[in-house]
């Protein structure tokens, strides 16, 4: 038995619908719809970020900054900050970066792109050498091999983390390249392959399962505020 | 409340950059913030390796989003959502599940038996 029709009176909806139906309409070929579609979401995103870029950044580190009255046009209610002249550095970059609009002063752009490349470089790898490396190293051995709760090997955890130590050393022992994998270093090395294909194995099987709730999550938008038959 | 330490629990329920990631380099692991997250299912490879040390706990997708529901139903029953919407999903995510799992093996299937055509043919 097929449940009753009842189409949504919602304008959002029937936007969100629309969209949704145009962009599966490239399941059976290439078309106008779908390129309506693809422009509207990529003008959209665009537009969304540079209005968020703006209130989220430019207004509150540089215009407040350098224009501290102008807080009272966007917060009545917020107390006047103080004129940092510190800003006038970022102001002075950011319109450096624009100079690359006009070939003859494009080189002008090389300054804050290499300010912004050096810094951010510097200010990453502390925080990825702690979080990615150090932490990770703690992770895989911190614990130790035969942890314990209140005197009672705990059994379970201590097969996990003889587990995580086995694939990472053998994983790494793959990628190592100035000696030949034979013997028993091969079959490590081999070891390390089959922990690094379940890896990715695991790592695609989640991809996918994302990608079908997204589908799942599209069609109970259909069948349920749109068409109201869920 | 001066800044991000003083808070008591960071709960970062994000897809791509700026997101989970980000908080977990610049807020949990420099002010020692006890943090979790909701990610989708796409990302949540690159943060199984945090946890436990660095996230207290991860949501992954609609999977961990069902998990959640369960959980909170069980320890938390006034707090349950009436809808379910996550958990109701699960249906047909499994559905499609059983579906691509069904055509990994038709393909083996069929790459077994055309190997076989191929030996046995002259």
């Amino acid at each position: 038995m097929i449940a009753a029709i009842h189409l949504s009176g919602d304008l959002q909806v029937w936007i969100g619908a629309l969209l949704t139906l145009m962009v599966f309409s490239f399941l059976w070929r290439d078309n106008p719809f779908y390129k309506f579609a693809e422009h509207v979401f990529v003008g959209v995103s665009a537009a969304y970020w540079m209005v968020m870029g703006f209130w989220t950044t430019l207004w509150p580190a540089l215009v407040l900054k350098l224009f501290p009255a102008a807080g009272r046009w966007s917060s009545p209610e917020a107390p006047v900050g103080a004129w940092d002249p510190v800003a006038l550095i970022p102001a002075a970059l950011g319109l450096l970066m624009l100079a690359r609009l006009w070939p003859r002063l494009a080189w002008l752009g090389k300054w804050p792109t290499a300010f912004a490349l050096g810094t951010t470089a510097g200010y990453s790898l502390v925080r990825y050498l702690r979080s990615d490396f150090l932490y990770q190293i703690e992770a895989t051995i911190g614990t130790g091999l035969a942890p314990t709760s209140a005197g009672r090997w705990l059994w379970q955890e201590s097969l996990a983390q003889l587990l995580v130590l086995a694939g990472t050393v053998s994983g790494l022992i793959y990628f190592v390249n100035t000696r030949e994998q034979r013997g028993a270093y091969g079959r490590v090395a081999r070891w390390g392959l089959l922990v690094l294909m379940i890896t990715f194995g695991a790592s695609f099987g989640s991809a996918v399962m994302g990608r079908v709730a997204l589908l799942v999550g599209r069609f109970q938008e259909l069948l349920g505020p749109w068409l109201g038959i869920l | 409340m001066r800044g991000l330490g003083d808070f008591g629990l960071i709960v970062s329920l994000s897809a791509g950059q700026p997101g989970l990631k980000e908080w977990i380099l610049y807020a949990g692991d420099v002010l020692d913030v006890p943090l979790a997250g909701g990610c989708t299912g796409v990302g949540a490879p690159q943060f199984f390796p945090y946890y436990p040390l660095q996230i207290l706990g991860l949501m992954s997708a609609l999977k961990g989003a069902a998990e959640y529901e369960a959980a909170l139903a069980r320890g938390h029953p006034e707090f349950t959502a009436a809808n379910q919407a996550a958990t109701r999903g699960m249906g047909p995510q499994s559905a499609a599940h059983l579906v691509i799992v069904a055509f990994i093996l038709l393909g083996n299937a069929g790459l077994v038996l055309r190997r076989l055509a191929r030996r046995r043919s002259p």
